[in-house]
């Protein structure tokens, strides 16, 4: 968390440089990607690394905006401490590569709405939170739209339900009770 | 608690494939024909997780030359970003392109002497088996003379020029393929001076990778195969086992 706050003051001190500068170009996420890419390279080659695995996300602003498409419209990274680097269209980080990123490949759609994104992910989360002990069942949405721009929601609690047998043993006095009752 | 260690292995394989001088060389005088084939697949893997399926390890320096690393994937960004721009400044200053020999030099002078370059002093003695950038590279291309060259290379930059050589954590499965097909080890009555065509060769890179990919867990997903002619640099993606 230290290391990732160290990132954030980092990039709003290079944010504020930019927007100091006034010069009509903005900061886009490829080059925020790239230039913490940098960062955590540097870093790691110094043998004291940032400790974080980061997903950057954006959307790109095209220069030929209404008529050409651009390939890549929305931008998703992943830099982690070494300085790995990689785009595609599902990142996770830590446990969620093992667990989620799975359900994220075999769930994604290309022509997805956002509804059907955010229940993938939060799926995904639910699970998540099942198999690791170290997670808790509140999670923050953050979308990147072109008509909205970055918006972080509210932190939303997903409905879980515990109500398994194997995790609810019955106590051996009430069970010997209910065993009673059966044979009855 | 663990030393954290600065490397991580990102997997991956890169092939390539024989050069050689076609047979009617005598004719070729004015045609120069000859090829190189380099292939690499497209997985980005660490340990037991796929962290991408479309990665790109080949970087094609000048229109006769490709280089392709494995190992690293950050140190490999940070190598390809370098060779390219050094390859932009010599064709500012010389007004042509590096050519294939040169590069293999570079590369080669480049890890040698980078190699403590990134650690503080008191570090070396602690992480004596460390190595520096820790990408293993295959650098592929054509001669002015139109004859083919691979060089191998380890991670500081001990090289050597061969026919055919392959990088990765598939090196073990591929080498010993290759050699059994192209320098014809432990075959003893095949003809050794049959030459290689350029159809087969890409035949067999992609069968040797089809191979390859059955086996090794950081490996698949799909590859990117340049061949390197006189007349250019062709791309070709093939898609390969996705598990």
């Amino acid at each position: 968390m230290s290391d990732f706050q160290t990132v954030i003051e980092t990039l709003t001190d290079l944010e504020t440089e930019n927007f100091c500068e006034n010069d009509g170009i903005a900061l886009r996420a490829p080059d925020i990607h790239s230039y913490l890419t940098r960062i955590c390279y540097n870093r790691r080659s110094r043998m004291d690394p940032l400790y974080n695995q980061f997903v950057i996300a954006g959307v790109v602003q095209s220069k030929e905006e209404e008529e050409k498409k651009v390939e890549q419209d929305f931008y998703l990274g992943y830099t982690d401490l070494y300085g790995t680097t990689f785009v595609d269209n599902y990142v996770a980080t830590g446990i969620g590569g093992h667990i989620a990123l799975p359900l994220l490949r075999k769930y994604y759609d290309e022509n997805m709405t956002i509804q059907q994104a955010k229940k993938v992910l939060e799926d995904a989360m639910r699970v998540l939170y099942y198999r690791d002990c170290r997670s808790i069942n509140k999670i923050i949405f953050a979308k990147v739209t072109r008509e909205g721009g970055v918006e972080i929601e509210a932190p939303v609690s997903l409905e879980t339900n515990w109500d398994m047998r194997e995790i609810n043993p019955v106590p051996a006095h009430l069970k010997v009770e209910k065993d009673e009752e059966k044979t009855e | 608690m663990s030393r954290w260690g600065p490397y991580v292995d990102n997997g991956g394989k890169t092939e390539e494939m024989t050069k050689l001088i076609f047979l009617f060389r005598t004719a070729v005088a004015v045609a120069g024909t000859g090829f190189a084939i380099i292939a690499a697949d497209r997985r980005l893997s660490t340990d037991y997780n796929i962290l991408s399926r479309e990665v790109d390890k080949l970087v094609k320096l000048t229109s006769k030359t490709v280089l392709g690393s494995c190992g690293m994937q950050s140190d490999r960004n940070t190598l390809h970003s370098i060779l390219k721009s050094r390859m932009h400044d010599y064709q500012i200053n010389h007004e042509k392109e590096m050519s294939t020999h040169a590069i293999s030099e570079i590369l080669f002078l480049k890890k040698k002497n980078e190699r403590f370059e990134h650690y503080p002093f008191e570090c070396i003695f602690m992480s004596l088996f460390f190595l520096l950038s820790d990408t293993f590279n295959v650098l592929a291309g054509i001669d002015e003379k139109g004859e083919g060259y691979v060089y191998s290379y380890d991670a500081i930059g001990s090289f050597e020029a061969n026919k055919h050589g392959a990088t990765g954590s598939g090196t073990e499965l591929a080498v010993p393929m290759l050699d059994n097909i192209l320098d014809k080890q432990h075959q003893s009555k095949a003809d050794k001076n049959e030459k290689l065509t350029k159809e087969k060769a890409l035949e067999l890179v992609q069968d040797v990778l089809n191979a390859v990919v059955e086996r090794d867990i950081k490996t698949g997903d799909g590859a990117d195969i340049y061949i390197i002619t006189p007349e250019g640099c062709e791309k070709k993606f093939m898609p390969l086992r996705k598990d």
